[in-house]
């Protein structure tokens, strides 16, 4: 990364050709610092690479000399010690009869960018839902909302998990143009220059922060439960606990970021107005992709539209600032 | 007679074994950080981002143990998750640390002498490392302050062994010159 602009980004196509004595320089000059690096003797030098050797041994000495805080290496090991237990525990739960919790203890235990990562994408499968929801539905789902994305972790039952709660009051707002949401958003707005299966923009929000965009296909109609694609996109920190599961997850990057895919989605057991549980259903037609980057956090997730991985890393990859594809 | 120690379980061992022994990544974690942490304090030049930066980078460490697949160091391996780390944290600040606040962001006067000396020649360091250019900088960091072998360095920055030799060399002719003028106008001081 260049941080001076006056300076070149990259030297090795620039810099002028290497001559066989300084070839030779740099390799004796590379083993000097391999001896002293393993504490080993180190063959003395001729006058060509003095000025280097010295710049090294001044480094060496530097790096020997800084430590980090004692106190912050033994708060770390302490965390991670924590979190190595809750990690052992989970994957040896996935492997049994599926005691969900030790998988929301664990991801509660995460630190920040990871946790908040994975808390938000718990909000976009219920933005997703509050927006292709018809109003019958858009009650129930609200509480699922309130009840899962907000609950303490320590007073999630085990699996299922039972949902009743008394209803939320609120009204569901106008879908907002682009144009809207880039005025509104506190933050430049991306949108995807590339999209499958002829999608196209068809309204989003701006909440609290949170920009929401939602494309779905040009031919057929848009209804609750039609296929459709959901870009969430937030710069803060979301406090809602994990309602994604752990072993379901494949590590993978966008743009060199770490991010995360899903396949599949919650299943839920309805009775009347309310829904009961929730189960997670691999074989489901909906991808998820969450990661962040440039301080953005984005979630991407695609339901219905027959999307893998390997699309929804393109369409990631494609986010700009530019005018928007209709 | 001397008493016969252990062989100590490889970085890949350790590693491995980390997936069901927790004990082990705490191992794990305890050989690599000092250098891990050295060579984000280097990239970024304050403490407090590279505390952050290394407590990321090992979270991360442990939540993809799995994906560890042998091709290199477990060192390289985790500095390539610090790498990633540090890229994502620049982007975010924007590069708000402009060189010439350098001077003014240096770290709380500490109880010794020595260790006030040592910050300042840090800073000297740090700022000589970015005006230099960054691929030698990068270089220069991975292999002495991440500790990285010079084919540990190339495989992370995608050359040839004798590509980063080359950058380490020039690297180190650069870093003099930053650092010469410096040293002359404090002998210079009355």
């Amino acid at each position: 990364m260049n941080e001076n602009p006056s300076k070149p980004h990259d030297t090795s196509r620039e810099h002028p050709p290497t001559s066989s004595q300084e070839a030779r320089d740099a390799k004796r000059l590379d083993a000097w610092i391999t001896a002293r690096q393993a504490n080993e003797p180190a063959t003395t030098l001729d006058g060509n690479t003095q000025a280097e050797v010295d710049v090294a041994a001044e480094l060496l000495a530097l790096a020997a000399s800084e430590q980090p805080d004692r106190t912050f290496v033994a708060e770390l090991e302490r965390t991670l010690s924590q979190q190595a237990v809750a990690a052992s525990e989970a994957r040896r739960a996935s492997a049994g009869s599926g005691h969900r919790l030790h998988h929301w203890l664990w991801a509660y235990m995460r630190v920040r960018p990871v946790r908040r990562l994975l808390a938000g994408a718990a909000l976009v499968a219920m933005v997703l839902a509050l927006l292709l929801a018809g109003p019958g539905t858009r009650a129930a789902l609200r509480n699922v909302l309130y009840n899962l994305a907000f609950v303490s972790p320590t007073s999630i039952a085990a699996t299922p998990v039972a949902v009743v709660a008394p209803r939320l009051p609120g009204k569901p707002t106008e879908p907002m143009t682009l144009a809207e949401i880039r005025n509104h958003a506190p933050f430049a707005v991306r949108t995807p220059g590339w999209l499958p299966r002829d999608l196209r923009f068809t309204g989003g929000h701006v909440d609290e922060g949170v920009v929401s965009l939602v494309y779905h296909p040009r031919a057929g109609e848009v209804s609750p439960g039609s296929p459709a694609l959901l870009l969430l996109l937030s710069q803060d920190e979301l406090a809602a606990p994990l309602l994604l599961p752990d072993d379901q997850q494949v590590w993978t990057q966008v743009h060199g970021e770490p991010a995360i895919y899903l396949h599949g989605g919650w299943q839920g057991q309805r009775s009347g107005d309310a829904i009961h549980s929730l189960r997670w259903n691999p074989t489901q037609d909906a991808a998820w992709l969450t990661w962040e980057e440039t301080g953005i956090i984005h979630f991407l997730q695609a339901d219905g539209l027959g999307l893998g991985m390997e699309e929804m890393l393109r369409i990631a990859e494609s986010l700009r600032v530019q005018p928007e594809l209709q | 007679m001397p008493e016969k120690q252990e062989p100590q379980p490889s970085d890949a061992e350790l590693l491995h074994a980390a997936l069901s022994d927790p004990a082990a990544f705490t191992a794990l974690y305890r050989r690599h950080v000092d250098r891990v942490y050295r060579y984000l304090l280097f990239q970024t030049g304050q403490v407090e981002d590279a505390q952050d930066l290394t407590s990321q980078t090992f979270v991360i460490a442990l939540e993809r143990l799995s994906s560890y697949r042998g091709e290199g160091s477990v060192h390289a391996w985790l500095l390539g998750i610090a790498r990633y780390r540090l890229l994502n944290h620049r982007r975010s600040q924007r590069h708000t640390v402009a060189l010439e606040s350098i001077d003014g962001v240096l770290p709380a006067p500490l109880d010794l002498a020595e260790a006030v000396a040592t910050s300042l020649q840090r800073e000297r360091v740090v700022r000589a490392l970015r005006v230099i250019a960054p691929d030698r900088a990068e270089a220069i960091s991975l292999r002495f302050f991440g500790e990285l072998s010079t084919a540990e360095v190339a495989q992370t920055l995608g050359k040839s062994p004798a590509a980063v030799r080359m950058l380490i060399h020039r690297g180190l002719t650069d870093l003099r010159r930053q650092l010469a003028p410096t040293a002359a106008t404090l002998e210079g001081e009355p």
